[in-house]
């Protein structure tokens, strides 16, 4: 039973302010490559390193219609592949001798292939974003289809129950390590069928033109920006936070309301220790948090004083960044 | 009858309402020892009767249970032999046939919707 038309196909597009640096090409050829060698690619990595984009941006290059899953805590085998929704009845009255009444009725269940079946069986891109906060015991269903190229389908289906997986489907996971909250293990068997690219904070013009592409500051600004972000980061034990998101938080902010970037202004400091939540770093001293003094120390030292301040103007047209150029 | 009174108004007769002489009780008799024994022997017999037919119902009422059970497996087995009985014959498990490739689906271009989502 083919309910497939009930299910929406997503054409990706990428938007105007997408950065493509050496080192977003880099990776995205790199992944390229792996699928179509005919292996899945899983992006692992800490939150705020553009596991989700890059896997959307290397689905749009594949030119293949693109199906979007979420993984979650809750989700069964019948989330991904389909199941039993409900029942379809016939009833016939025969009644064509008036004195004889011939009643059939037949009831059979109904099944509703998911979105996992449907890019099997049709070759779409699927995009697995954050499988492993689905449960493994969910997941066990991607073995065959990694390996063997073959979807088992439960007896009550009508049809073979065996769907051979289109040649041109491929797969694209994303994930969080392991020690996230909500983030379940994963089985061995699964993580062995596919090739999972390691992924990091971007590298210092990439997170510079994201910026600047995201807000519109001019390149100077979104660098004082991403220096003072980078900085914190590298503070403390824990350097997953603050992510690029705290550099377009501060850049967007910072654009819409005509701001300066500036250590001497209040209103920029302000939002500093607002934006990059001064706790994320435990940096203490005899007890005492030193936070908050260290991102002013950083800030002094990323944009002092001393430069005269510069009244940002909101523009996307503005000087391009180093990268940017390199890449047009 | 009352004049006027409708016939269908009046409440369903039934067994009950039919006046035989047991009905007719002396109100005194209670008043006397031999009179109350006759009467808690009456009661004794009712409560008796009514046991008996609780008894009775709960009997039945297990019965039909147990057949609500009977009809509710014998839906699921014809439930199966109805989604199973377009599927082709079994083979014996010695019998070794040359099998015809899995299909391959195309996708149904009118069928599918395709709505754009930007990154």
């Amino acid at each position: 039973m083919n309910q497939a038309e009930e299910l929406t196909v997503l054409t990706l597009e990428k938007k105007p302010d997408f950065v493509e640096t050496p080192y977003i090409h880099g990776i995205t050829g790199k992944a390229l490559d792996y699928i179509r060698a005919g292996y899945p690619v899983h992006f692992s990595g800490p939150a705020g390193t553009g596991k989700t984009a890059l896997a959307m941006h290397v689905a749009a290059q594949l030119g293949r219609q693109v199906i979007l899953i979420h993984g979650d805590d809750e989700f069964g085998s019948s989330d991904l592949i389909g199941g039993q929704t409900g029942y379809r009845s016939t009833k016939v009255i025969d009644n064509y001798i008036h004195s004889v009444l011939k009643q059939e009725e037949s009831v059979s269940k109904q099944w509703v292939d998911n979105r996992l079946t449907t890019a099997c069986k049709y070759g779409f891109t699927l995009i697995y974003d954050e499988f492993t906060r689905s449960r493994p015991e969910a997941n066990n269903v991607l073995l065959s289809i990694l390996e063997e190229r073959l979807l088992e389908l439960p007896d009550v289906r009508l049809g073979d129950g065996y769907l051979q997986v289109h040649p041109e489907f491929s797969a694209i996971f994303t994930s969080n390590p392991e020690e996230y909250a909500g983030v379940h293990k994963t089985q061995d068997a699964l993580m062995d069928r596919m090739i999972t690219v390691k992924l990091g904070h971007h590298d210092f013009e990439t997170e510079v033109a994201i910026t600047q592409a995201k807000s519109g500051l001019d390149w100077k600004q979104a660098k004082a920006i991403v220096d003072i972000v980078r900085e914190f980061r590298a503070l403390g034990v824990n350097n997953a936070r603050p992510t690029i998101r705290a550099c377009i938080m501060l850049g967007r902010i910072v654009a819409g309301r005509g701001g300066i970037v500036s250590a001497i202004d209040p209103a920029f400091r302000e939002l500093c220790h607002d934006v990059l939540n001064a706790d994320c770093v435990k940096v203490t001293h005899e007890g005492q948090a030193l936070g908050l003094e260290r991102l002013d120390e950083i800030m002094m030292r990323c944009c002092p004083p001393q430069s005269p301040p510069v009244r940002v103007v909101s523009t996307t047209d503005g000087p391009a960044s180093p990268a940017l150029q390199r890449v047009k | 009858m009352i004049a006027g009174e409708s016939i269908m108004s009046k409440d369903k007769r039934s067994v009950q309402h039919i006046k035989t002489l047991s009905g007719l009780l002396d109100q005194r008799r209670s008043r006397t020892s031999s009179g109350a024994l006759l009467e808690m022997s009456m009661l004794e017999m009712e409560k008796q009767r009514l046991v008996l037919e609780v008894q009775r119902a709960e009997r039945r009422a297990g019965e039909i249970r147990a057949r609500l059970l009977e009809i509710n497996t014998k839906s699921l087995r014809l439930q199966k032999f109805v989604e199973k009985v377009s599927a082709p014959p079994s083979l014996s498990p010695t019998t070794l046939v040359p099998g015809t490739p899995l299909t391959v689906h195309t996708m149904p271009a009118n069928k599918m919707k395709s709505r754009q989502l930007t990154y």
